[in-house]
């Protein structure tokens, strides 16, 4: 009987050893995943750090407003222009007549504020995209919506801001017709 | 005889031989225990020498990480955007009493460096005795990886920060700079160790890496470029010396931006040394000329005693013994105070002060602090230049903006309170709240005044009016705003050719947001044009920052505004 028990005991005996040895090895396991997670998460949080300092670098003011002047020919961003701000109470409802005996709607950037002197500004932002492949013709589904400016842009020579021009869009149908 | 030995043995007492084992094995026993304590005591002492000799490295690099930059909040504008970060940098350094073979080691690291092939610093360095030395600060990434790889002994990389402004010169002023251990040695960066304690900490030998919550300024990142762009614009086609330029909220008293040029990167700290590259807008005190009519209007208009609709006699010029007051647009007819303001009459204005007395303006002049330092957040603040002692003389010219020398910032917290209901605030580079401004907000005009003020502000600024501002307006935006021409002192005479104009604007004027005062010094006639004025230099400068900040800030164009009408007799 008691020799039975003494065996039991150094049974347990060994088999607590063991789970303890394997304990202890899980635990620096651990600790170095943990030790590895942490240099890890060091390391991504400088990276962070370092291409948050590189992208206020690449957006600067100065940066961009360089840009713009540099490819003014091709993007012809101008700045913003006080009359071209407006809200949503400036935009005129969608004519009720339909058909032939619609009037024109109007070309190009619309001013939506009218001070006493006007004068005529085009969207540049119309002709960019007919630029873009796949964008001429009669396609009403990709550029259709975008009227196609009368003449060239003449915007003012000032500093930029990189606003694009309000372009009110005609309905599909009616671009499309006008395409063609 | 064996009979006797045996009988010896029998005749031996038990207990007597059991007595006589114990002490024989009481010895063993006294001896292995011995030498078990001689053989443990020789363990703990070579473990006690193992970490003795283990300090000498953690002491070294312990040394070394006391002389690294610390980590720094990041500024950010009232956007989010990043004004001022830290970035990591590595950093080679040695710990020679480690490095086996000098001439090895050398020879690897040239491999990455080339440059230390031939360098007898490196040398010196490794060969010395010292615990700690630095090779070469701020190595680039690739280097880095490279002398890794090696695997030299004694060789090792420490992370440093670096201050790093994505903007550089952009808002120099504003921010200031720091030194070579991350410290803040002038602007906000300065005020930000102050007030977090950072400096005390670090005195302590403590410093901290992390945690450090980014700090939010009132700075808009978009409008301080708009204005440092166009004073810069402005600067070179009238070939000034300096300009200045400021936007305030008028409404919280917070700087939107603030830009002083010729300025300096925060990048290159040195270049903030040197003198002509100083902070004019807080730092600065000049005489800022005719924009003090706007104050005289305000706190003669508030005394009561001077109506809109009076007129004052600028005829004849003003005398005072040897001293002459006398009109540059001159009118050679009685004024009435509107057209006193927008033609920017010293006669008019002299007599306006002198009938409301000099107390009232002394007493106007301390309220609205150009007596005293501004109290704001940034170090680099001047204390105004007036003059002590009260007489009809100082009165006078004080009325129309000499013999009181204020920073620019001054005039521009001053000209807020003129326009935003006559409520006094102090400019703060830290978002403010309306409540908060409310709160601290000190009233030195009745409301109706301020009216008043706008109306001239307007009036001034409105084509066709014949007012100095004119070329400031933006259509839409309302704009009203007050011209300044002052002469500059030279020798202590006022030069005629050296001019110092300044142009303190406000939008809307039906409810006045913000405020801009451009300040060119030593401005040049533009060839076509052959006048300095600030109405053809500060003024159309101010037109162009409003043009651009307005949309940013949010402010809707209208037009539907009735013109403002002369009040002329």
């Amino acid at each position: 009987m008691l020799r039975a028990i003494n065996i039991l005991l150094v049974v347990l005996m060994l088999v607590g050893a063991g789970v303890v040895y394997d304990l202890k090895y899980e635990a620096e396991r651990a600790t170095a995943k943990v030790a590895k997670i942490t240099r890890k998460i060091e390391a991504e949080r400088d990276a962070m750090a370092s291409l948050k300092a590189e992208w206020s670098l690449l957006n600067q003011p100065r940066r961009l407003q360089d840009l713009t002047e540099r490819y003014h020919s091709y993007l012809e961003l101008d700045p913003l222009d006080p009359t071209q701000i407006g809200t949503l109470d400036d935009i005129p409802f969608k004519p009720a007549v339909s058909g032939e005996s619609r009037p024109p709607a109007p070309k190009g950037s619309v001013k939506l504020a009218q001070p006493e002197k006007s004068s005529e500004k085009n969207a540049g932002i119309g002709k960019l995209l007919d630029r873009l492949p796949g964008g001429h013709g009669d396609g009403p589904a990709t550029t259709g919506s975008v009227p196609k400016p009368s003449a060239g842009g003449g915007g003012g020579g000032a500093p930029m801001m990189l606003v694009p021009k309000i372009v009110v869009p005609k309905p599909a149908a009616e671009a499309a017709k006008s395409n063609r | 005889m064996s009979d006797v030995a045996e009988h010896d043995q029998d005749h031996e007492h038990p207990e007597a031989r059991a007595a006589r084992d114990l002490t024989a094995s009481r010895g063993r026993i006294v001896f292995a225990g011995l030498a078990f304590a001689v053989v443990y005591a020789a363990v703990g002492m070579k473990l006690a020498g193992l970490g003795m000799a283990s300090d000498d490295h953690s002491a070294a690099l312990a040394s070394g990480s006391t002389q690294v930059s610390t980590a720094r909040p990041d500024l950010l504008d009232r956007n989010g955007e990043v004004l001022a970060t830290d970035i990591k940098s590595s950093s080679l350094y040695a710990e020679p009493k480690r490095i086996i073979d000098v001439d090895e080691a050398i020879e690897a690291l040239a491999s990455v460096i080339p440059e230390m092939r031939h360098d007898d610093s490196v040398r010196k360095k490794l060969s010395s005795k010292a615990g700690f030395v630095w090779l070469k600060r701020e190595v680039t990434k690739q280097q880095r990886q490279k002398i890794f790889r090696l695997g030299i002994p004694g060789i090792g990389f420490m992370e440093e920060n670096r201050r790093f402004y994505p903007g550089g010169a952009l808002a120099g002023h504003v921010l200031g700079t720091v030194n070579i251990d991350n410290q803040g040695i002038s602007g906000i960066e300065k005020y930000v160790d102050q007030e977090s304690g950072l400096a005390e900490l670090r005195a302590a030998g403590m410093s901290t890496d992390r945690g450090l919550e980014p700090r939010r300024l009132s700075l808009d990142l978009r409008v301080q470029h708009v204005v440092r762009d166009e004073i810069k614009d402005a600067l070179q086609r009238y070939h000034a010396v300096a300009a200045i330029g400021i936007v305030l909220d008028v409404r919280t008293g917070e700087v939107l931006g603030m830009s002083s040029l010729p300025d300096f990167d925060p990048n290159h700290a040195e270049q903030a040394l040197e003198k002509q590259n100083m902070n004019r807008a807080t730092a600065g005190v000049f005489e800022m000329g005719s924009v003090f009519k706007t104050f005289n209007s305000a706190w003669t208009l508030d005394s009561g005693k001077v109506r809109l609709s009076d007129s004052y006699d600028a005829a004849s010029s003003l005398v005072f013994g040897s001293q002459k007051i006398s009109d540059f647009h001159a009118k050679g007819r009685s004024l009435t105070v509107p057209e006193i303001f927008i033609y920017s009459s010293n006669i008019g204005s002299a007599r306006m002060a002198l009938k409301v007395g000099s107390e009232a303006q002394r007493a106007f002049f301390e309220k609205v602090s150009f007596h005293k330092k501004l109290e704001t957040e940034l170090p680099e603040v001047a204390a105004p230049l007036y003059p002590k002692r009260l007489s009809d003389v100082s009165t006078a010219t004080q009325a129309f903006g000499h013999g009181i020398s204020v920073t620019p910032m001054h005039t521009a917290v001053a000209g807020a309170a003129v326009v935003n209901g006559g409520r006094f605030l102090n400019p703060t580079f830290f978002p403010r709240s309306r409540e908060e401004a409310d709160k601290i907000a000190v009233p030195v005009l009745k409301p109706e005044t301020s009216d008043k003020m706008r109306y001239l502000f307007r009036l001034n600024n409105t084509p066709g009016s014949g007012g100095s501002g004119s070329k400031a307006d933006v259509p839409g935006y309302l704009v009203g705003g007050k011209t300044g021409t002052a002469e500059k002192i030279e020798n202590g005479h006022y030069a005629g050719n050296k001019r110092f104009n300044s142009y303190l604007a406000a939008f809307p004027m039906d409810d006045p947001q913000y405020l801009v005062l451009v300040v060119l010094d030593e401005p040049k006639a533009e060839k076509e044009v052959g006048a300095a004025t600030a109405g053809l230099n500060s003024a159309p400068t101010v037109g162009a920052i409003i043009r651009r900040i307005a949309p940013m800030l949010g402010v809707m164009p209208r037009y539907d505004q009735p013109k403002p009408i002369v009040a002329s007799n």
